[in-house]
C-alpha cells in the first residue's frame, strides 16, 4: 500500500509568515527578506504520526489575500486540512485569517483547520492579546509560533496532518 | 472548431512555442517516461531528468479526481519558474504539460511585491503616528499637570522664601547683634543661645520645605555637580550643628576620610542638606548626654555618609514611614519629624543614591546614606525601579527566576533569600512551564530580553496553561510600548533594566507573603 498523502493549504493575509512556516517546516531555514507568493508553491514532507504510522502533507503555500480570490479559491479545491495564519503583530491579519476560513468553508465543510499566530519572536509588538488567543482556542486549535525561532512550527503541523490522517480519504 | 489555415497555424505555433516553452512529458501506465518534448532545461531540469516535477504533479493531484485533466495556472517551481501546470489523462500515456508564465506574470509579481511592502510600510506608519500622537498627548497632559504643580509651587515657594526666611534671619541678626552685650555665662546669654539655636533649626526646617516644594520644579532640582573639599562640608555642618550639641550636652563627632586624592565631585547644596537634616534628626532624638557621630568616606568611587546617635530610635513599623513626607509622630511621640528624613530620601534618590536605616528602641539609629560618584554630564532620566500600585499579592514565597544572565541571577538569588523568598533559577525558557507546573512559585521573575524566545511570549505561555501566580517582567527597553506589551501578555508587573536592587529588594521585602513577615515585625 501507498503511503497516505494529504492536501494541507496556508491561508492567510500577505506577509503574515506563510512562506517562512513552511521553509522552517521543510527546511529549517528562515530568511528575513520578505519575497511575496504568487500564485501557489507546493512542497511536501513526510510526518510522522504517533503508533508508527506516517502520512505525507503535500503544503500548498498560497499567495496571501485578505479575502478568497478565483485563484486561490481553485487551488484549495480538494485540500485535506486548512492551515489559517495570523501575524500577532497585527491584529487586522487575525481578523483577515477567520474571514479567508469563513469563506474557504462554503467549499471545503468540515475539513481540519488549525490556527496560527505567529511571529511570537516579535511579541513585544504584538496587538494580538493573550485574552484573544485564549478565545481563538476555545474554536480553533491554535498555536502560537515564530517561523524566525522556530517555536510551535513544527506541533501546528503534526497537529494538522494527525487531525487530516484520521480523515477517511 | 474551425481551423486556422495551414501557414497562420504554423507561424502562431512558433511564436508561442518560442515565447511559452511548451515541455510535454509522456508518462505510461506503469510511470515510466515514453517521451519528452521541448527543451527541460529551460526550466532547470538538467538532462532529461524531469523526475521532481513528476514527482511535483503527482504530489499536486492528492485530493483531485484522477481521471480528469487537471490545470493550475500558475505555479512556483522550486528553480524559481513559475509555470503554468496540465495534467492530461490520456491513452496510451498521461502527458503533463507546462508553460512558461514568467513572461506575462513578471509585471504581477512584480506589482504584488510594491503594493504588499506599501501596505507593510503604511501599516507601520500609521502605527508609528499612533504612537507619536499618544505620547504627544501623553506629554501635554504631564505638561499641563507640571504647569499647574509649578505655579502652586512657585507661590507656595515666594510665600514661603518671604514669610520665613525673612523674620527668621532677623531673629538671627539681632540675636548676633546682642550676643557681645551679654555678661559670658548669665542665664540670659543662656537664653539667647537657645534662640540663636532654634532659629538655627527653623532656618533648616525652612530650606527642607522650600527643597519639597520645589521637587517637582524641574529646574530647580537639577543638580548642579561640581568637585568640592570634604573638610570644608565636614567644618560647615560641624558649625551648624555643634551649637545644638553643645546646648544638649551631647558628644559630637564630624569626620571626613578619603583614602584617594581625586575630589568627589557631587551636589554639595545636597550634600550638605543631607548630611546637616541627618544631624539635626540625630541631635534633636538623643537625650542629654548622649552621643552623635557623623562619618563620611569616600573612596573615589561612592561617597558613604553614616550618621550613628545614641538616641530614643524608632520602632519598626514605622522605620519605612519616616521616609515619607509629613509623617508626624513618626518618631515616638515627637512632632514635626516628619520633614527631614524625607527630604533626605528626596535628594539622595536625586543624586542616584541609596539609603539605609538602622533603630532600636531606647538604643539608637544607624543611617547610611551610599552615594555613587555618577558619570560625569547631564543626570540620566530616572527610571521606575519598581512597579506602582496595587501591590501584588503573593500566594507563596517560592520565586522563580527566569534569565539567562548567569550574575543577575545570582544577585536575584541571594538578595530575594535574604528578603525571606525561596527563589530558583532557571536559564532555559523552554523550560519555564514545566519548572512553573513543578514548582508552583507565587512569582515568576521573567527577564524579557531572552534572545530569541522573548519573556512576554513565556508569559503568555505560563497565563495560556492556566498560571495564576504573579509574573514580574524586567527588560532593558522601559518604553511605554514595551509596558503596554507585557501587559498584554498577561504580566502584572514591570521592572527596568538596570534593576535598582536596593529598591527592588525593598519592595520584594514589602511584598512577602504575610506568615513570614509578621514573624519578623514581631521582632
Ligand atoms: N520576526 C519574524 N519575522 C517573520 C516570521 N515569519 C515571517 N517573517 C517575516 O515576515 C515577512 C513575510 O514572510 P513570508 O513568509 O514571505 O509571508 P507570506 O505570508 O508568505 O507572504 P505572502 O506570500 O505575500 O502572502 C518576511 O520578511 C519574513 O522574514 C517570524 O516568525 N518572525
Ligand atoms: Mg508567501
Amino acid at each position: 500500500m501507498t503511503e497516505r498523502a494529504r492536501k494541507i493549504c496556508l491561508l492567510g493575509d500577505f506577509a503574515v509568515g506563510k512562506t517562512s512556516l513552511v521553509s522552517r517546516f521543510v527546511n529549517s531555514t528562515f530568511s528575513e527578506k520578505y519575497l511575496t507568493t504568487v500564485g501557489v508553491k507546493v512542497d511536501s514532507k513526510r510526518v510522522e504520526l504517533a503508533g508508527g504510522d506516517a502520512v505525507k502533507l503535500v503544503v500548498w503555500d498560497l499567495a496571501g489575500k485578505a479575502e478568497l480570490d478565483s485563484l486561490n479559491r481553485s487551488y484549495i479545491r480538494g485540500a485535506h486540512g486548512l492551515m489559517l495564519v495570523a501575524d500577532g503583530t497585527r491584529g487586522a491579519s487575525l481578523r483577515a485569517a477567520l474571514y479567508l476560513w469563513m469563506q474557504a468553508q462554503k467549499q471545503l465543510a468540515g475539513v481540519p483547520v488549525v490556527m496560527l499566530v505567529n511571529k511570537l519572536d516579535l511579541i513585544a509588538q504584538w496587538e494580538v492579546s493573550t485574552d484573544d488567543i485564549a478565545r481563538l482556542q476555545q474554536s480553533l486549535p491554535t498555536w502560537r509560533t515564530s517561523a524566525k525561532a522556530g517555536d510551535g512550527v513544527e506541533e501546528a503541523f503534526a497537529e494538522l496532518a494527525r487531525r487530516t490522517a484520521e480523515l477517511p480519504r | 472548431m474551425r481551423r486556422y489555415p495551414d501557414k497562420v497555424s504554423t507561424i502562431l505555433q512558433r511564436y508561442l512555442i518560442e515565447k511559452a516553452h511548451p515541455l510535454v512529458i509522456s508518462v505510461d501506465r506503469t510511470g515510466r517516461v515514453r517521451e519528452i518534448q521541448g527543451d527541460p532545461a529551460h526550466y532547470g531540469y538538467r538532462g532529461n531528468e524531469v523526475e521532481p516535477l513528476l514527482r511535483l504533479c503527482a504530489d499536486m493531484r492528492v485530493g483531485a479526481e484522477s481521471d480528469r485533466h487537471a490545470f493550475w495556472p500558475l505555479v512556483h517551481l522550486a528553480q524559481g519558474h513559475h509555470v503554468a501546470l496540465h495534467w492530461l489523462p490520456d491513452e496510451p500515456c498521461d502527458h503533463v504539460v507546462i508553460t512558461d508564465s514568467d513572461l506575462c506574470n513578471a509585471e504581477l509579481a512584480e506589482r504584488q511585491q510594491t503594493a504588499n511592502e506599501l501596505a507593510l510600510a503604511g501599516i507601520e506608519k500609521s502605527r508609528t503616528i499612533k504612537e507619536l500622537k499618544r505620547v504627544r498627548l501623553e506629554l501635554e497632559e504631564r505638561e499641563r499637570a507640571l504647569a499647574e504643580t509649578q505655579a502652586f509651587q512657585r507661590r507656595l515657594i515666594d510665600t514661603l522664601a518671604h514669610d520665613l526666611r525673612t523674620p527668621l534671619t532677623s531673629i538671627g541678626g539681632y540675636a548676633a547683634l546682642l550676643h557681645p552685650h551679654l555678661k559670658e555665662n548669665t542665664p540670659l546669654q543662656r537664653a539667647l543661645g537657645a534662640i540663636q539655636r532654634n532659629a538655627v533649626y527653623l532656618k533648616a526646617l525652612a530650606e527642607n520645605l522650600l527643597e519639597l516644594a520645589r521637587s517637582g520644579h524641574v529646574e530647580a532640582n537639577a543638580l548642579q555637580r561640581r568637585e568640592f573639599a570634604l573638610d570644608e562640608l565636614v567644618a560647615d555642618v560641624d558649625a551648624i550643628v555643634r551649637p545644638m550639641a553643645d546646648g544638649k550636652d551631647l558628644a559630637l563627632e564630624v569626620a571626613a576620610h578619603a583614602n584617594t586624592s581625586a575630589a568627589p565631585c557631587f551636589d554639595p547644596v545636597k550634600l550638605h542638606q543631607v548630611l546637616l537634616n541627618l544631624l539635626s534628626n540625630a541631635v534633636r532624638y538623643t537625650p542629654a548626654g548622649g552621643r552623635v557621630e557623623a562619618r563620611i568616606e569616600w573612596d573615589g568611587q561612592e561617597l558613604r555618609m553614616t550618621v550613628a546617635d545614641t538616641g530614643i530610635g524608632i520602632a519598626p513599623e514605622y522605620q519605612q514611614r519616616v521616609f515619607e513626607p509629613l509623617n508626624r509622630g513618626a518618631q515616638q511621640g515627637k512632632e514635626g519629624a516628619g520633614l527631614g528624613l524625607s527630604i533626605v530620601r528626596q535628594l539622595v534618590d536625586s543624586m542616584g543614591g541609596r539609603i539605609a536605616l538602622e533603630s532600636a528602641v531606647g538604643v539608637g539609629t544607624r543611617v547610611e546614606v551610599r552615594l555613587p560618584q555618577a558619570p560625569a554630564g547631564p543626570a540620566g532620566e530616572p527610571v521606575p525601579a519598581v512597579p506602582g500600585e496595587p501591590e501584588l499579592k503573593l500566594a507563596n514565597r517560592r520565586v522563580l527566576i527566569v534569565d539567562d544572565d548567569p550574575d543577575i541571577c545570582e544577585l536575584l538569588l541571594w538578595s530575594l533569600r535574604d528578603a525571606g523568598y525561596e527563589p530558583e533559577i532557571l536559564h532555559d525558557p523552554a523550560h519555564a512551564l514545566e519548572r512553573v507546573r513543578a514548582l508552583d512559585p507565587g512569582l515568576a521573575i521573567i527577564d524579557v530580553d531572552l534572545g530569541l524566545r522573548s519573556g512576554l511570549a513565556v508569559t503568555q505561555e505560563l497565563r495560556l496553561a492556566g498560571y495564576h501566580g504573579a509574573v514580574v517582567v524586567f527588560s532593558g527597553a522601559a518604553d511605554h510600548r514595551t509596558r503596554r506589551a507585557a501587559e498584554r501578555a498577561g504580566a502584572d508587573g514591570f521592572l527596568a533594566k538596570p534593576l535598582e536592587m536596593g529598591r527592588f529588594v525593598d519592595w520584594m521585602k514589602r511584598l512577602l507573603p504575610a506568615d513570614r513577615q509578621t514573624l519578623e515585625d514581631a521582632e
